[in-house]
């Protein structure tokens, strides 16, 4: 009989089969991945860091890799604080979201509006070491700007109209023809005859003097002479060493004296006797604006003065002297605080609308319509203000600046008790910006003082948990900046110093101002007077001021007409002769060159201002 | 979640730490929590549906788990190894999930319709033994040649379970070349051993049906090895990953 084939499930089986164990993969598989998790975790909670960390650091932190407090908090994430204390050593509070928009826009309520930004949320970290933590996406910026180059407005110095004149008479035009008649050249390649590459900044080298202009406008270092001035007027040159100003090229043969009149047959560029006499005389016939302007210098000097004290030691400071600094700083945000809070209660609203809405009523009571009316507009525009005064327009605000400053200047001239006094007002004053009232800058100086008291009470965690100070070499680049400032403040202070202003009759300062001119006849010939002191110079200067462009990459690609066409027949100093953001746009945009706003634009506003 | 990363991406700029980006990272690790309770929760997914539901939403959502994670790291690559390390583990684990899925679904529908017999994996082993013990009571009366084949050609073949990768291609690989000696032997055999040598075919191919269960069944059961220990190296990085984001 043949075998039967089997269809469906055999049915031999003899006993029950061994079914397979449940978790048979689950339980080593967890096993094994909880080794891992042991692996990695363990060695965090053992000091070993870098298990935790998601990757590498941007190579500038490479020395901070694995020492994580250093930016972190636990719990907390990053924290600002923690990359000002390297990055903002100077408390100057640049690194903000609210110094960005005041740089931005030049509005103080703006700024002190704006949201407080995590440095972090720009700058992201742990990319690797090839990564830059400054590299920022572009929808960052969009946020709150125009989101493509395509919708970028014009640049600002364009859009104002007016740009600001360097301090020279000069016309690209005169100079061009004549490097073309002198060199042989095209008007193309003439530019490069002044507009030097630089070697340091692939930009140009800075215009003078001594290289660009000498050679035909001086003659033999001789840039003109200076007619007969009365004696009495000018100091001689034993008056200027007695003073102790530096006048190494002069002689008294440089000088001709006559019937007490002295002239100079020829003057050199920067000529100390003419450079002093111009400030001396200056002095004489516009006091007020010396006054302002050293008032001006010295609320500088105090705050750059405060700057650097709370720059430096932060890093240097033991425990004592980080909890003395935290204790004053609380004292002065206190005292900010009550101030603003005194001038809130002052300029109180409610009081005043009480009394209005009482008046209405009468008014309205006596059947005046029109002026229950008029009274009822003043008091819904009396709640309105808000507290504090309004501010002053900025067209006004420079001169009532000057005012108030050369009036403490008076104040402290008149009583040396009130010195102290006067110089915390002068750095108040100064520190005011157009658009800002004293309840503004009050608010401004609290909110500075809470930071820097978040700051110190960090640091004074940091050391409780034994994390270093930064390198006081990280601080050094905003001390220099901080110095440099305040060195060549205090020069010039100096300089200001030692005139004395005198009262003299309006007929005698207009005769002054005649000497004055004649004594800057020469300089007159390229440079501006303004205010009774040489304007300053600023040519070729960058004139973007919320962007950086560096001239070399850009003429690697196209002539210098490409960007200044007709340059070449401009005649003003002021004239730039660019087409503005049209030009940019030429060249940046997609598959050519890069759109990114960091390509040109900063965040951050410079360290000093 | 494609359209709400979309409009997301275009209105604030994206990161997983914040905002959407972070909720979507929630949401993947929440999710991968539940794939990963999957085993425990089959076995008793009444009265919480089915084991087909609980299998449904184990396949769906880890899919759309790792289309989270993708959207939480705003589909850009990592820059460093945890973050290549925890999408590679994703991207392994989604994919080897749904390569279990269509083994699930295709190799039953072969096997059904390409053999002959059925059988539970874990009595494969023991069938074999039976059929072998068949074959041995069938070569009792056999002539001295029919005898010298089945010892040198046959028993062996029959002894163990021979699995194959071959047959995940095709179920009946081999048939032919197996049978031929069955058919060549029975050129030689008495016309009374044929029906012997007929029955012999017939447990070799029987023999060969279950060689292929225990192959296809076997890579049922297997494919979770490629599955499951990199699932739960998955969850150990997550957990380290999200305890360095709580932490700092």
């Amino acid at each position: 009989m043949p075998r039967k084939p089997t269809w469906g499930t055999p049915t031999r089986s003899e006993h029950h089969p061994p079914l397979r164990r449940r978790w048979q993969y689950m339980v080593p598989a967890g096993i094994a991945a909880g080794g891992v998790l042991v692996l990695l975790v363990a060695p965090h909670f053992l000091g070993a860091r870098s298990t935790l960390s998601p990757g590498s650091v941007t190579g500038g932190h490479s020395a901070i890799d694995a020492r994580c407090e250093q930016c972190h908090t636990t719990g907390r994430g990053v924290s600002n604080v923690r990359c000002q204390r390297c990055h903002d050593p100077a408390s100057g509070g640049r690194l903000t979201a609210a110094a960005h928009v005041l740089f931005g826009s030049g509005d103080p309520r703006k700024a002190a509006a704006a949201p407080d930004l995590a440095c972090a949320r720009c700058h992201v970290e742990h990319r690797g070491r090839r990564e830059s933590i400054s590299a920022v996406e572009d929808l960052q910026c969009a946020r709150c700007h125009f989101g493509s180059l395509d919708r970028h407005p014009e640049v600002a110095v364009l859009r104002a109209a007016a740009t600001e004149a360097p301090g020279l008479k000069f016309g690209h035009k005169k100079h061009i023809e004549e490097v073309m008649k002198q060199q042989g050249v095209s008007a193309a390649l003439s530019c490069g005859s002044c507009h030097v590459k630089s070697r340091v900044n692939r930009d140009f080298e800075p215009l003078g003097f001594d290289q660009h202009c000498a050679s035909c406008h001086a003659k033999q270092g001789s840039v003109g002479a200076v007619d007969p001035v009365p004696l009495t007027d000018v100091v001689d040159l034993e008056g200027l060493r007695t003073r102790g100003v530096a006048v190494a090229p002069l002689t008294a043969a440089d000088f001709e004296m006559s019937r007490g009149k002295v002239s100079r047959p020829s003057v050199r560029h920067r000529d100390p006797w003419v450079m002093f006499n111009l400030e001396k005389l200056r002095a004489e016939t516009d006091p007020d604006g010396v006054a302002a302007e050293r008032a001006r210098l010295e609320a500088r000097i105090a705050a750059l003065d405060r700057r650097l004290a709370a720059a430096t030691p932060l890093a240097s400071l033991d425990r004592a002297g980080l909890q003395a600094r935290s204790t004053a700083i609380a004292r002065e945000g206190a005292g900010a605080a009550a101030r603003l809070a005194s001038l809130a209660s002052a300029g109180d609203a409610t009081t005043g609308a009480d009394r209005l809405q009482e008046v209405e009523a009468a008014m309205r009571a006596a059947g005046d319509g029109s002026a229950a009316t008029e009274v009822a507009k003043l008091r819904d525009e009396a709640s309105a203000r808000g507290a504090g005064p309004a501010p002053l327009p900025a067209a006004d605000f420079e001169a009532r600046r000057q005012e108030v400053l050369s009036l403490l200047d008076a104040v402290a001239a008149a009583d040396p008790a009130l010195q102290p006094r006067v110089e915390d007002l002068r750095r108040r004053i100064v520190a005011l910006v157009p658009g800002e009232n004293s309840a503004d800058l009050l608010a401004r100086v609290r909110d500075q003082r809470q930071a820097a008291l978040a700051r110190l009470r960090d640091e004074l965690a940091l050391r409780d948990q034994g994390v270093a100070p930064p390198r006081a070499a990280l601080l050094d680049a905003d001390r220099r900046d901080l110095q440099r400032a305040l060195s060549d403040a205090r020069a010039r202070l100096a300089t200001l110093a030692d005139l004395a202003s005198a009262t003299i009759s309006d007929a005698e300062r207009q005769r002054r101002r005649e000497t004055a001119e004649v004594l800057a006849a020469s300089c007159l010939k390229c440079h501006l007077l303004s205010g009774g002191v040489l304007a300053p110079v600023r040519a070729a200067r960058p004139v973007l001021a919320r962007a950086r462009f560096v001239h070399e990459p850009h003429l690697l690609q196209a002539d210098c007409a490409r960007c200044h066409a007709g340059i070449e027949k401009s005649t003003l100093s002021k004239d730039l002769n660019f087409k503005g953001i049209q030009s940019c746009r030429e060249c940046h945009r997609s598959f050519q060159a890069s759109q990114d706003c960091r390509e040109c634009h900063l965040f951050h506003p410079r360290a000093v201002p | 979640m494609l359209v709400t990363w979309a409009i997301g991406a275009r209105l604030v700029p994206w990161s997983p730490k914040r905002g959407l980006g972070l909720a979507f990272g929630i949401v993947a690790a929440l999710v991968f929590v539940f794939e990963m309770a999957y085993p425990w929760r089959r076995s008793r997914a009444r009265p919480l549906g089915t084991a087909q539901r609980w299998l449904q939403a184990h396949v769906y959502l880890g899919a759309l788990a790792f289309l989270a994670v993708l959207i939480h790291s705003g589909f850009h690559l990592p820059g460093v190894a945890m973050g290549w390390a925890l999408l590679l583990l994703s991207l392994w684990t989604t994919a080897s999930g749904l390569v279990g899925v269509w083994l699930q679904k295709w190799l039953p529908i072969v096997m059904a319709e390409g053999l002959r017999v059925e059988a539970l994996y874990e009595r494969i082993p023991a069938l074999v033994e039976h059929l072998l013990k068949e074959a041995d009571a069938l070569m009792g009366n056999a002539s001295e040649v029919l005898d010298r084949f089945y010892t040198t050609e046959v028993r062996a073949r029959l002894a163990t379970v021979e699995p194959s990768w071959a047959y995940l291609l095709d179920v009946r690989a081999g048939r032919e070349r197996a049978l031929e000696p069955f058919r060549r032997m029975s050129n030689f055999v008495d016309p009374a051993e044929k029906e012997i040598v007929n029955d012999l075919s017939q447990i070799r191919m029987e023999k060969m049906d279950l060689d292929v269960h225990y192959s296809l069944q076997g890579i049922l059961r297997r494919w979770l090895v490629l599955h499951v220990p990199p699932a739960a190296l998955l969850m150990a990085l997550l957990a380290v990953h999200i305890l360095a984001w709580a932490l700092y």
